[in-house]
């Protein structure tokens, strides 16, 4: 065990600049002085010195900006150091110098700073020579008055820290509440629309209830296809028999509400349709280009004989021959040599390659061709019908979205027009450039084909895909202006229909793979959290046990220093218990009378008993944590001459003996 | 000297999950608390969503 066996104090709160020196010889150390000399500056700058802070601040937590500048002594130059220093035995009998030099006092807010050294190597605690602190708040084995009193005085919450600190089972709570918040981050599942769907339709008046059954039934699909079944059944019970099959019910329930829609507002017609696609080929140029190139290197009186050419190789033999032969077409003799059969051969050769990419040619301008017919066409079939409205239907209809609740339509409508011009201007354009391309293709003939040519049709070509790809993109952008407006229609015409939350039903049917999805997760998760709970509940009553044992000992320690320090009281302290789990409250009970009746101490103690059992359970802790020392500042109020005989006469030597055995 | 963890645990049935767990934080050093939960834990979810699934498909 350390021992303190000097100690030094220079500007640290009553001491001046002058280092003041103690040395500590024998077993005990009596410092007495009148008041407002310096022993509890002495007493707090051991504290300082083992825990770089004064718990006095922690402590009166409302009033920390009162401690401003409290370790400086007020007196002091601000150039002067503050520093406690001692020298300190270990077990082994070596001994270290240890420094504590203030670097920053505490401000109003802040908290103070120091540097700690063991001979001269700055270090960040003394474990290395055998000084352990105890756990918070209580660190030092320095009692003064105020520490005194804390057991009794804290909270039940820092009572019940202060306990378990004491019996070191605060790695128990540590345990308990990283299985408490990572039960927490087990993230829940998502389900993505599905979720949105099924939270309103559980909600909904008439078949929100049927809805519910969903989460409490084993998740499976027919179980799903059964509820939502039932949920279809109740909204079509006033639209004739309702059909049998999951399927049925789903359609015949779309059916009635597109029809009933289409009776308020055709709002199908506000929607953009199909998705157009453009299939024009990108290599215009190389196609077009790889026929010049190939018809460039054909002779025209080759081409005009080729098929004749053809038919002369075909002779059989002919390919072999090494001598001259006679031509079989003009008789000539010997007018075939070798070399001119080699020659024929390679002409037709040269010929094949030009038709090849003739006909590569021809196909890639019939295709721009239909191409660009087809864009006009699929430009058509993708827009909202909305757009070839008539003025009467286009007021009539206007009227309606006008009629939605004000604010909405405005914010609405306005943007939804613009998109739809946006949508006229864009498919406009398109039109006039795949007219413009299918123009300049009637007019080009393959055989005047030239580079010129073949730049222009690239020209239009891009121009239009160009054109296309705005069209897709404004469509996108159409759609993204419309939902809002095409969902509050809905809204709207539905309310006026009768028939609010049949879409949503409709859309939760759709999505009946994604919600089955959902509700086997969602029970995986729930069955989860049910068994990390379990778990967490199973350990809080193992813990209480584990404590249930600790305080069992505490109590019987704590009871040895108390009948030392208040023998044969009528009143007596009993034990420490916990609260419930314990792990919020801890109670101190005391033992009233002869007969077993207990209180809590905290209400029935006079002053002086608590401050007793204050002092009891401090010195419990200091023989439990088997300390080298302890620094006890006015453990006995002045006032209370009779204990004071006692803790003289029982309390220290028996304290001696038992921690020095 | 048995620490406080192993007073726990004695006082835990060895076949529980609890056990398992604080078994688990035993062996990891306290900064890696949170790591191995959080993998323990998704293991113990998704053992428990093959199960719920499996349940699910033979209904099916």
């Amino acid at each position: 065990m350390p021992k303190i066996r000097a100690l030094e104090i220079k500007g640290f709160r009553a001491y001046g600049k002058e280092v003041q020196r103690f040395e500590f010889n024998g077993l005990i150390t009596l410092f007495y002085a009148p008041n407002s000399q310096g022993k509890t500056s002495l007493a707090e700058a051991i504290e300082f010195l083992l825990t770089g802070k004064t718990i006095r601040r922690e402590m009166i937590a409302s009033a920390k900006r009162e401690f401003s500048e409290a370790l400086r002594n007020a007196h002091l130059s601000v150039d002067e150091d503050v520093l406690v220093a001692a020298e300190i035995e270990d077990a082994s009998g070596d001994v270290y110098r240890i420094d504590r030099r203030l670097i920053r006092d505490y401000s109003s807010r802040g908290s103070c700073e120091s540097e700690l050294k063991i001979n001269d190597n700055t270090t960040s605690d003394l474990t290395a020579i055998g000084v352990q602190l105890s756990e918070p708040p209580l660190e030092a084995p320095v009692l003064l008055p105020h520490t005194l009193r804390f057991v009794i005085s804290a909270s039940p919450q820092g009572r019940a820290d202060y306990f378990k600190a004491l019996l070191e089972v605060s790695d128990l709570e540590a345990i308990r509440n990283a299985l408490f918040e990572a039960k927490k981050r087990i993230a829940e599942p998502d389900g993505g629309d599905a979720v949105s769907l099924y939270m309103r339709c559980s909600s909904h008046s008439d078949y929100g209830t049927e809805i519910e059954l969903l989460k409490s039934r084993a998740p499976t699909r027919s179980t799903v296809e059964e509820i939502l079944s039932n949920a279809l059944t109740l909204i079509l019970a006033g639209h004739g028999e309702a059909p049998g099959g999951f399927d049925t019910l789903l359609d015949a329930a779309k059916k009635i509400l597109e029809q009933q829609r289409a009776t308020e507002f055709p709002i199908n017609q506000l929607q953009a349709r199909e998705q157009p696609s453009w299939g024009i080929r990108r290599e215009v140029q190389s196609v077009l280009e790889a026929y010049l190139k190939a018809k460039k290197a054909i002779d025209e009186e080759v081409a005009r004989l080729l098929r004749l050419f053809e038919e002369v190789l075909k002779i059989p033999g002919l390919s072999s021959t090494e001598e001259a032969i006679d031509c079989p077409v003009c008789e000539t003799p010997t007018a075939l040599t070798p070399e001119r059969i080699r020659s024929i051969r390679e002409k037709v050769k040269a010929n094949a390659q030009y038709a090849k990419h003739r006909n590569e040619a021809e196909q890639l301008l019939s295709d721009l061709h239909n191409a660009a017919s087809a864009a006009i066409m699929q430009a058509e079939a993708a827009l909202p019908q909305a757009m070839k409205w008539q003025e009467e239907e286009r007021s009539l209809y206007q009227k309606t979205i006008s009629e939605l609740p004000t604010d909405r339509a405005d914010s609405l409508l306005s943007p939804w027009s613009a998109a739809l011009s946006r949508l006229q201007q864009a498919q406009e354009n398109l039109q006039h450039e795949a007219g413009a391309l299918q123009e300049l293709l009637g007019d080009i003939e393959l055989d005047n084909l030239d580079e010129g040519s073949i730049k222009e049709i690239y020209k239009k070509v891009t121009q239009t895909s160009e054109a296309f790809e705005r069209l897709i993109r404004t469509i996108e952008g159409y759609r993204e202006v419309a939902g809002p407006l095409l969902g509050a229609l809905r809204q709207e015409v539905d309310h006026r229909a009768g028939m609010e939350g049949w879409q949503d039903l409709i859309d939760l049917c759709e999505k009946r793979e994604d919600l089955l999805t959902w509700l086997i997760e969602t029970t995986a998760y729930r069955e989860t959290q049910n068994e990390i709970e379990k778990a967490i509940q199973e350990i809080d009553l193992a813990k209480a046990q584990v404590l249930d044992d600790k305080f069992y000992e505490l109590s019987g320690e704590i009871l040895r220093w108390w009948n030392l320090l208040r023998p044969d009281e009528p009143t007596s302290f009993h034990s420490v218990q916990r609260g419930g789990t314990g792990r919020r409250y801890v109670d101190l009970k005391a033992a009233l009378g002869s007969e077993s009746v207990f209180r809590d101490a905290v209400a029935v103690f006079s002053d002086s008993q608590l401050n007793a059992l204050g002092l009891a359970a401090f010195l419990a802790r200091t023989v439990r944590e088997e300390v080298g020392f302890v620094v006890l500042d006015d453990p006995v109020p002045a006032t209370d001459k009779e204990h004071r005989a006692y803790f003289v006469n029982m309390v220290i030597g028996n304290w001696l003996k038992v921690v020095f055995k | 000297m048995a620490t406080n963890v192993d007073l726990l645990l004695e006082k835990l049935r060895s076949d529980s999950l609890a056990h398992r767990l604080v078994r688990l934080l035993k062996e990891a050093p306290k900064e890696s608390w949170a790591k191995a939960l959080d993998m323990e834990l998704q293991y113990i979810y998704e053992a428990k969503l093959t199960q719920v699934q499996e349940e699910s498909d033979a209904e099916n």
